[in-house]
């Protein structure tokens, strides 16, 4: 079924949002959720927690791009799923990308926040936009979707270590472009 | 904190960016799927091609020819498709890996090509000797190849590929002068027969031919002219190339006919013309020998093709060219005309259930005598013809010596078999055949004695001779043809041996060389008509000895009486290759000289000339004085 079609069931209140969201868009927001938790069986309950989440904001949000608005969701609903789960000290993939986006950060260890999350938002696309195409798509991979390494090698058509030494220098750039905007989290 | 802030941050980026990498994941996944099926796929294709290549039957049924209903060869087509074609040696290509099979090489072609500048064979103002005859042609005129020819200066010999010149001076005779012949560039080995050549009439060119098979595996002969004006100066002058298996040449006024074998190979391929139709290279390419120069029978016998070329002696060049489809080797040469036979069985029906199959010779003819060769017509005798010498022309008639063979069979109709009723005869017969309309106008049939097959055969005027054996006893028999319509003849009756040539000796006696109580036992016998019969004048025989059937290597001067040959004995130790020269005095048989003399007896040659016996052999060349 076409987004569009699905946004019109949604804003008309049919459940079958639900079903036909889950039939096209599951297996994508389950990705997400089990890069971020350890737990399959909190990935699940993640994505169900999306489909909430997509059930309440639509209407009045219609989304341009319906996978994304969906993926969001999903990596939000996660992450803090993972914080929660951190406190009980449960070791998750996510552990690993942010001990990674650390390097992104100029001083990840300080409790003052400058900016806002919006404008970091702004930073972090003007950011991207200087990217390769290559080193764009690992960054977002890598901390967008909390992929593993072997999975952006497998889609990158690279070797591992070249994916690591990619992330690394483009974690390296992001924190000198920041720090050059003026910008910190 | 801030760790978190900004995965948080990450989760705001632009739409645009979460798609790009979104859409890698998603294309590279299908890529995948896409790559491993497409590789599934392209295995299953191959594993499937190569199951269906293993084990797919190949084409066992004869195949269809009609697409080429246009083509003027179209019935040849139809004949050759049905002779040549040849059911896979194994089911499929799985067995036939298994096993390593050579496949079949392709048929010959018929190529003429003129690959030098004008070159003389007979003619021209200055002469180098004057010509004289050393080869005992069968038919006066028409002049045979030979390893042997000379003038009265020089004698030239072909040792193997070597071309010896030698000046004639009795004991004081040299080699003067030899030239090595070379093999064809394209020749990857060279034919098993010798290089037999022909001496022009002003001495001044050797003409030979050299047979071989080229690198292609196509079979062909060059001929090759000579300069030998000057024997210590022996130089090329002119090659002509002919495709095709050699098998003779004559040379007659001025005209080299040569004759060679084109063969249709295996399942040859319908398309290419070359496979199947003889060819000729006249300078101007490769071109077919036209349909209505080849002349073919209902049935075919053999994929083998007859071709007859007439060349100009003195440059060679191609003035006419005929083909005989499904025709034998033997082939004799008139003065006007080619006889090219080829033998075949006959069926017929007796009875009911009884049938016979007998040998017959299909003869044709072939006219060179005016301008381009011209196909006379074709007939048939009863029996196989044994070689050049079985066929002689004489005043309008065709002479045939055959020996006849006939076996019966009977049919057993309620198990559909065939049993052979042990019932074979075996015998010989002379057939007279007028040249005018072709029709058998005499015959003598089934005049050996039963079982016996004819041995040799020669002509003289009206006189046949005719010797047959059955193993290693004959009778020689006498026919005399002056008139056809009672034609009588005389034999020997019985006597130990039998010739393998005959030779008319002059003065009505006959020469027999061949085999005596033995086979290792060398005879040579006269013999001489009586009024009751033939009888034998003398023989001279030489135990445990081997000698050569080939009638170009025996002396034979009749004007002298001498007769000679290489022998081998069995027990001879390094003298044991030797010539052997006998004298005939018309009443016994002397022998003049006995000398050793290298070389195959196959290939010994030798002359008298002026009291002297020039005997040649392999690198050996000896002068004896064999009269005073």
């Amino acid at each position: 079924m076409e987004d569009d079609r699905i946004v019109e069931l949604f804003f008309s209140r049919d459940e079958q949002a639900i079903a036909e969201t889950d039939k096209k868009y599951g297996k994508y927001c389950h990705y997400i959720a089990s890069n971020i938790l350890a737990s399959e069986q909190d990935a699940e309950e993640c994505v169900n927690d999306t489909y909430l989440a997509a059930w309440e904001s639509m209407p009045p949000a219609r989304p341009q791009i319906l996978r994304t608005f969906l993926g969001k969701l999903t990596r939000n609903i996660s992450i803090n799923r993972y914080q929660r789960e951190h406190a009980k000290k449960r070791r998750a993939p996510v552990t690993l990308v942010l001990d990674e986006v650390a390097e992104c950060v100029p001083d990840p260890d300080s409790a003052v926040s400058i900016v806002d999350e919006i404008a970091l938002a702004d930073a972090l696309n003007g950011f991207l936009a200087t990217l390769s195409e290559t080193a764009r798509i690992a960054f977002v991979k890598r901390f967008f979707y909390c992929e593993s390494i072997r999975d952006i090698a497998r889609d990158l058509d690279l070797a591992e270590v070249n994916v690591k030494v990619l992330l690394h220098r483009t974690r390296k750039k992001c924190k000198t472009y920041l720090l050059e905007k003026g910008v910190t989290p | 904190m801030k760790r978190k802030k900004l995965l948080d941050a990450m989760g705001m980026i632009d739409d645009a960016y979460i798609e790009e990498a979104a859409a890698r994941k998603t294309r590279r996944g299908k890529r995948a799927i896409i790559r491993i099926t497409a590789i599934a796929a392209c295995f299953a294709l191959l594993l499937t091609g190569l199951n269906l290549w293993l084990f797919l039957p190949l084409q066992s049924d004869l195949p269809d020819v009609s697409q080429y209903a246009d083509s003027a060869y179209y019935d040849i087509i139809q004949k050759l498709n049905v002779l040549t074609y040849r059911e896979p040696r194994y089911k499929n290509n799985f067995q036939r890996l298994a096993r390593s099979i050579y496949k079949l090489a392709p048929g010959d072609n018929m190529e003429i090509e003129d690959a030098g500048n004008g070159g003389v064979l007979l003619g021209g103002a200055m002469t180098n000797g004057t010509y004289q005859e050393t080869t005992d042609n069968q038919v006066e005129g028409v002049i045979e190849a030979d390893l042997i020819k000379r003038s009265d200066r020089y004698i030239y010999y072909m040792d193997d590929v070597t071309l010896r010149v030698f000046e004639i001076g009795g004991e004081d005779s040299t080699e003067v002068g030899s030239y090595e012949i070379p093999a064809p560039e394209n020749a990857r080995y060279a034919r098993l027969y010798p290089l037999e050549f022909y001496l022009s009439a002003d001495c001044n060119t050797v003409t030979y031919l050299y047979a071989y098979t080229s690198k292609e595996n196509v079979t062909a002969v060059n001929v090759v002219a000579l300069d030998v004006s000057d024997p210590t100066a022996i130089a090329p002058k002119r090659t002509v190339c002919v495709t095709g298996d050699y098998l003779s040449s004559r040379l007659v006024d001025g005209k080299l006919l040569l004759v060679c074998n084109f063969y249709v190979g295996f399942n040859p391929d319908f398309s290419d013309e070359t496979t199947f139709v003889p060819q000729i290279d006249d300078g101007n390419g490769q071109k077919s020998i036209p349909f209505d120069r080849i002349i073919s029978p209902e049935v075919l016998t053999s994929p083998r093709y007859t071709v007859v070329c007439k060349l100009d002696a003195e440059t060679l060049a191609a003035e006419g060219v005929n083909a005989f489809l499904s025709y034998s080797s033997e082939l004799y040469v008139s003065r006007d005309n080619v006889y090219a036979t080829r033998n075949y069985y006959e069926e017929t029906e007796q009875d009911g259930s009884t049938f016979q199959n007998s040998a017959m010779t299909e003869i044709s003819c072939l006219s060179y005598a005016e301008g381009a060769l011209t196909y006379k017509g074709s007939f048939k005798v009863v029996g196989e013809v044994k070689d050049q010498y079985s066929l002689d022309e004489h005043g309008g008639v065709l002479r045939v010596v055959t020996t006849t063979r006939t076996s019966r069979y009977k049919e057993n109709k309620t198990s559909d078999t065939v049993s052979f009723t042990g019932n074979t005869s075996v015998n010989a017969s002379l057939t007279c055949v007028r040249l005018s309309d072709f029709s058998i106008i005499a015959a003598v049939e089934n005049f050996a004695p039963e079982g016996e097959s004819v041995q040799s055969a020669r002509f003289d005027g009206d006189t046949a001779y005719v010797c047959t054996s059955l193993v290693l006893s004959d009778p020689v028999f006498f026919f005399d043809l002056s008139d056809l319509s009672n034609i009588t003849y005389k034999d020997t009756g019985t006597i130990e041996g039998f010739s393998s040539s005959l030779v008319n000796f002059g003065d009505g006696f006959l020469l027999g060389i061949g085999v005596g109580n033995a086979f290792d036992t060398v005879k040579i016998e006269v013999y001489e008509e009586t009024e009751t019969g033939v009888a034998t004048v003398c023989k001279h025989e030489v135990t445990h000895a081997e000698y050569s059937a080939n009638y170009k290597s025996y002396l034979i001067d009749r004007e002298n009486g001498f007769v000679g040959l290489g022998i081998t004995l069995r027990e001879g130790g390094e003298d044991a290759s030797r010539y052997v020269l006998l004298h005939f005095d018309h009443y016994k048989l002397n022998v003049l000289a006995n000398i050793p003399l290298k070389g195959d007896n196959y290939t010994k040659r030798a002359v008298v000339i002026d009291g002297y016996l020039y005997a040649f052999g392999k690198d050996d060349f000896s002068v004896t004085r064999v009269t005073n």
